[in-house]
């Protein structure tokens, strides 16, 4: 498991974060280490498989996981995609879901403690389906969870309720029925902005590039690493808002 | 073999446990997409009808899970729908949109999001889709992973 004494942990970025998500690991590995951890980006290891290699033969998810669980060696394994999060763990493997870390292993009272800026804006905080469900791999109550809100409120942000809080959005359509995934992306944005929120906050790689890219542009689309490193002290500069598809107003964090 | 046997033995779903309550249905985001609605599919897997396999009727499913939380039977159809993708599979090989995706896992060990955007909606759709910032993908096009060699190997000994 984690090595207790030096705060090692193994971070399994997924291919989106990679690519058009670099803000999502980038934020994530900056408050790991504010809180004191010394996370290892695991760079070397292959793509989980997502759902379409599960879907060609469930055999190649495994195979993935076992390279992806060797590289991670003895360290604790931890990633901020919900997908990979489900994935390797449905592959036979052992990981932790980056929201369920700090909110259980270092505590939302903690957080509240290492706040230098309190954020002021109302957030949809957007669970999506795979850290929810099913069941067994659900990081909290897969109807009524409350982990993102506990995390968004530590740091001063407002939670609003909005329809499609655990609703899908899209992503795994995207191949083959590209308009009905584009739709649903759009109705998660809209229903955020009709509950009244300034910006969603996402904790899944392809949810955010789903909402990001697809959503209609209507609300700023946030990594929630992004919040909690704005709050911990990091810098406009360096939370890679300019590097998302949908822009972020300067005023919002 | 007995379609209902199979999906048990790849996903350890026993589709006749299914007493058709609808619960799925009405928890289903995508009921009614290309006449998708999972219990009745589960009623034809019970039926033996090959149909579901061969005109890949369990498509829409989204793999969100849902239904799997509050079916009263314990069944998981997003499990069951993996199940009838691979024996399709086996049956028939894969399809043009599998094959560019498990094309690109098996050559890098990892899979650009924009090449899979762009695969899908089209250079043209995507432009429309995200605006001027729709040039934003073709700088992440040429991002290759950087999945060392040999554990590229490994990979494509593993997706063949």
């Amino acid at each position: 498991m984690s090595d207790e004494t030096t705060g090692v942990v193994a971070y399994y970025p997924g291919c989106s974060a990679k690519t058009t998500e670099k803000a999502y690991l980038r934020t994530a590995i900056s408050v790991l280490r504010k809180l004191g951890f010394e996370p290892v980006i695991l760079d070397r290891a292959p793509c989980c498989g997502t759902l379409e290699a599960e879907l060609v033969d469930v055999n190649i998810v495994r195979g993935l996981t076992d390279i992806i669980m060797r590289e991670a060696g003895q360290k604790r394994l931890i990633t901020g995609c919900s997908g990979c999060y489900s994935n390797i763990n449905r592959g036979g493997g052992s990981i932790d879901h980056l929201v369920k870390f700090l909110h259980d292993e270092v505590g939302v009272e903690e957080l509240r403690k290492r706040v230098v800026r309190s954020l002021d804006l109302k957030v949809a905080t957007y669970y999506g389906c795979q850290a929810l469900r099913p069941r067994d791999l659900a990081i909290d109550d897969p109807e009524d969870p409350h982990m993102l809100e506990d995390l968004m409120e530590a740091i001063g942000a407002k939670p609003v309720d909005f329809s499609m809080r655990l609703k899908c959005c899209g992503g795994p359509l995207t191949l083959r029925k590209p308009n009905v995934a584009v739709e649903m992306a759009r109705s998660v944005v809209e229903s955020a902005k009709e509950a009244g929120a300034d910006a969603i906050v996402t904790m899944c790689n392809l949810c955010h590039f789903m909402l990001d890219f697809y959503g209609g542009g209507s609300l700023p689309i946030l990594h929630f690493t992004q919040l909690i490193a704005r709050a911990m002290g990091s810098p406009f500069k360096d939370l890679g808002l300019e590097e998302h598809f949908t822009p972020v107003p300067r005023n919002l964090l | 073999m007995i379609l209902a046997n199979e999906v048990l033995k790849i996903s350890g779903q026993d589709v006749y446990k299914c007493f058709q309550c609808g619960e799925c249905a009405s928890s289903c985001q995508v009921v009614g997409v290309d006449d998708f609605r999972p219990n009745k599919l589960v009623h034809m897997v019970q039926m033996g009808m090959d149909e579901v396999v061969d005109k890949r009727l369990y498509e829409p499913c989204l793999h969100c899970y849902l239904c799997t939380v509050r079916c009263p039977q314990g069944l998981s159809f997003p499990d069951i729908a993996t199940a009838l993708s691979n024996m399709r599979v086996r049956k028939y090989g894969v399809g043009r949109i599998e094959k560019a995706f498990m094309d690109e896992l098996r050559r890098r060990a990892f899979i650009n999001p924009a090449k899979v955007a762009i695969s899908s909606i089209g250079v043209l759709g995507s432009l429309k889709m995200a605006g001027f910032k729709g040039v934003k993908l073709a700088g992440i096009l040429k991002e290759g992973g950087g999945v060392p060699e040999e554990i590229r190997r490994e990979v494509r000994r593993i997706v063949r």
